[in-house]
């Protein structure tokens, strides 16, 4: 049991930070030329699945996506600098196991692999609040994650990493760096219905 | 083996002080302020009150990985990282490197500390009670152990000395087994808490959650360096820009340092307390500086050992001599023995329903509390266990909606992300743990740290009466959220090892009879008046409340007793 909640909590860690806020990831689509980020963990096509991904799960609307602020090069360093080597493993297996769901043959150049192929992916294959993760049921004492583990996970990694950083934590979010008081309230007029970031 | 090379003595000081926490700070302002000479020792770095806060400002965006340890700290700090949040960017640098300062362990023993000017009262968790009667007189009467040699009429005028100068927050309520205090207004609880807080007193027959009485200042000011009221940031472990809560480093050191009379030395290994028999008494503390490894000596005629329970043990552990073979003060054979801490990591939490509309504004470094309602006399008697515990908790929103678990990706879950969670109220148990001779520390020359010095061998851990109270604890716990009509509870229990509640008492412990005490009613070495101990070394049993409180008045009292033998000896 322990074990599945270390699984569970990788990537339920709260924190990653904007390193060079400077760099706008040109990676938004699959199409994009992957040299414009390198990664310091993963290789590159893991680098451009990591991209496409937390861009579905939070895409640009009228804040920023998830690549606008950075959020796969936090991944990237987190797993790098804050991971141990198991969960680094751990990460490793996950992403050539969801790579080989991505493009079956492993001839084909990553950059091939469509929106739709992503969202099929997130689709089929990552599990909500409910619904019976039956890859885990067939090997519940597999030390790697099940894709569904690794998908929400990485959504758990996406969500953290971006509420985490300057532009939302600042001017999206309520933001309160010194409250000088304490007490409860209504709360729209408290923040807007806006949760607070720190 | 350092004789070799000692220095020839530097000076001679009215007193020493080792150790700068929350004890050490307290002997050095009063020995100050009574006018001695005080050299103060300190075996780490400075820290200067503010300037030195590296951290205080930095939101989690100017942290590496938003703050999380890394994996380099966690690998160092590999023993500090047992509490699960020590380690964490915004404070660790204020926790100990492991590898640099190993320890053993035949059982498991979490020890957890910073080396630094203001030691632990930088970073500890600033929940201020007193003991009561019911503590001072439990071992007596339970045959536990030795009796305290102090009563609760001893320590009282001494609890409000401290509280005064302090400023302690927090509302009274005039229970015997948690004494009225001299208090500040107390901090605010929010509406869940509130409403926690009605629901136990009606439908548990009156039990009593309060505010957590916490040092921290809520009106005006006190005394130090720019002392202020709490600006809730809750970010009190990196030490607080507003002097908000009491540490040696804003408080009490710049009151010793204000009188003139304080020499600090930080870098300062004591290893050694001289004992002359001659004269019956100590006259000096050996030293190596922590960078150079030069030695020193220093001599005094008054030595407060305030280096925490498990350092002050040890110093005395390694001053042997004809007169004392097995280590300063050992005649009992009680040093070292007798290690307490809390045990708590058993509780429960629970969503509370219909507070959607709500929020609060600031965050709080404090929360609820909940005295000990077991074993205080008449129908609160237990059979299955001595003593009792208190709980310490808290309400809070969730950073996002509840919806973000339903929902696998865009706009609609981008929303979602932004906006707070349900109510989630979590209370935790602290307990008291019984004295056991069994448990100890011992030095271990085998193993010697880079200063040549032995290390410490921990042999302790929690007993049967702690684990029969445990049932308790988790049962109540989640009678208290059911009486409160929250919703999805879940009690866990998970003790963890002894150290973890960072609440280390007992390997010197007070009483009546030499044979079997350390220290006698003034914290006096019973054969060797002139060395005082008080930290928690000090403590005869746990109480269930925390700690550090107690250890300030017993400092306060111990010194003021200190500096009017010394002024009887110079006349």
């Amino acid at each position: 049991m322990k074990r599945r909640e270390a699984l569970k909590n990788l990537g339920l860690a709260t924190g990653f930070v904007v390193v060079s806020p400077s760099i706008i990831s040109l990676l938004q689509s699959c199409t994009s030329d992957a040299s414009t980020w390198t990664p310091t963990f993963l290789s590159i096509d893991e680098g451009v699945v990591l991209t496409n991904i937390v861009d579905i799960i939070l895409p640009k609307t009228d804040i920023p996506s998830a690549t606008e602020v950075n959020v796969p090069q936090f991944i990237d360093k987190y797993i790098h600098e804050v991971m141990d080597d198991e969960s680094q493993a751990q990460v490793k297996t996950a992403f050539g196991n969801i790579i080989s769901i991505l493009k079956p043959n492993a001839e084909d150049k990553i950059n091939k692999v469509t929106q739709e192929d992503y969202k099929a992916l997130l689709d089929n294959h990552m599990l909500i609040k409910g619904e019976i993760d039956s890859e885990r049921e067939a090997n519940p004492e597999s030390k790697d994650m099940t894709n569904s583990e690794f998908l929400n996970n990485l959504k758990w990694m996406t969500i953290n990493a971006y509420r985490t950083t300057q532009e939302i934590g600042e001017n999206v979010l309520a933001y309160d760096p010194v409250p000088g008081a304490y007490y409860c309230g209504d709360l729209q007029e408290l923040t807007g219905g806006k949760s607070w970031s720190l | 083996m350092h004789n070799s090379n000692l220095n020839s003595i530097l000076k001679e000081y009215d007193a020493i002080v080792v150790g700068t926490g929350i004890s050490g700070g307290w002997a050095a302002k009063e020995l100050c302020e009574n006018g001695l000479k005080t050299l103060v020792l300190e075996r780490g770095r400075m820290i200067r009150h503010v300037e030195d806060y590296t951290t205080a400002n930095l939101d989690p965006w100017d942290m590496p990985n938003g703050g999380e340890p890394s994996r380099e700290t966690k690998e160092r700090k590999h023993k500090q990282h047992r509490t699960g949040f020590v380690t964490d960017e915004a404070h660790q640098h204020f926790f100990v490197d492991d590898l640099k300062h190993p320890y053993n362990e035949d059982r498991r023993f979490d020890w957890i500390r910073g080396y630094h000017v203001g030691g632990r009262s930088i970073m500890w968790g600033r929940h201020s009670y007193r003991l009561s009667d019911i503590d001072f007189e439990a071992n007596k009467k339970e045959g536990i152990a030795v009796d305290w040699p102090v009563r609760y009429k001893d320590i009282e005028p001494w609890y409000s000395h401290v509280e005064d100068y302090i400023g302690v927050s927090g509302e009274n309520l005039g229970l015997k087994q948690l004494p009225d205090q001299k208090l500040l207004k107390p901090m605010n609880l929010n509406c869940v808490e509130e409403h926690f807080k009605n629901k136990v007193a009606e439908n548990l027959n009156g039990r009593i959650v309060t505010n957590g009485r916490v040092a921290h200042i809520t009106e005006g000011t006190k005394p130090g360096l720019g002392r202020s009221t709490c600006q809730y940031r809750d970010r009190c472990m990196r030490g607080c820009p507003f002097g908000a809560y009491f540490s040696s480093n804003s408080s009490t050191l710049p009151a010793a340092e204000a009188t003139g009379n304080m020499t600090l030395r930080p870098n300062s290994i004591v290893y050694e307390v001289v004992y002359d028999n001659a004269q019956g008494k100590a006259t000096s503390v050996k030293v190596i500086d922590a960078e150079t490894k030069e030695t020193f000596e220093f001599k005094a005629k008054v030595i407060f050992l305030c280096a925490s329970a498990m350092a002050s043990a040890s110093i005395l552990l390694q001053s042997k001599s004809d007169r004392f073979p097995n280590g300063l003060g050992n005649d009992s054979g009680e040093l070292g023995h007798n290690i307490m801490d809390h045990h708590f990591r058993v509780g429960a939490s629970g969503t509370a329903i219909g507070f959607d509309d709500k929020y609060y504004k600031g965050r709080p470094p404090n929360g609820i509390y909940i005295p000990r309602f077991r074993n205080i006399g008449g129908d609160t008697d237990k059979k299955e266990f001595l003593r009792g515990y208190g709980f310490e908790g808290g309400a809070g929103r969730g950073r996002t909606s509840d919806l973000v678990a339903e929902l696998k990706y865009g706009p609609e879950l981008k929303e979602a992300i932004l906006k707070p969670g349900e109510w989630r109220m979590g209370i935790t148990a602290f307990g008291e743990t019984l004295p056991n001779h069994n448990n100890r520390m011992y030095l271990n020359y085998e193993t010697k740290d880079e200063w040549d010095l032995p290390t410490i061998t921990f042999d302790a851990d929690f007993g049967e009466n702690e684990h029969a109270m445990r049932k308790d604890m988790k049962e109540q716990a989640v009678n208290m959220l059911e009486a409160a009509g929250f919703k999805d509870i879940h009690a866990y229990d998970d003790i963890g090892g002894m150290g973890l509640g960072i609440h280390e008492m007992g390997t010197a412990r007070m009483g009546h009879d030499p044979k079997t005490s350390v220290l006698n009613k003034y914290n006096q070495v019973h054969a060797c008046k002139n060395v005082y101990v008080t930290d928690g070394a000090f403590m005869v049993s746990s109480s269930c409340q925390n700690p550090s409180l107690s250890y300030m008045a017993f400092t306060a009292r111990a010194a003021n007793h200190a500096a009017k033998e010394f002024k009887k000896s110079n006349t």
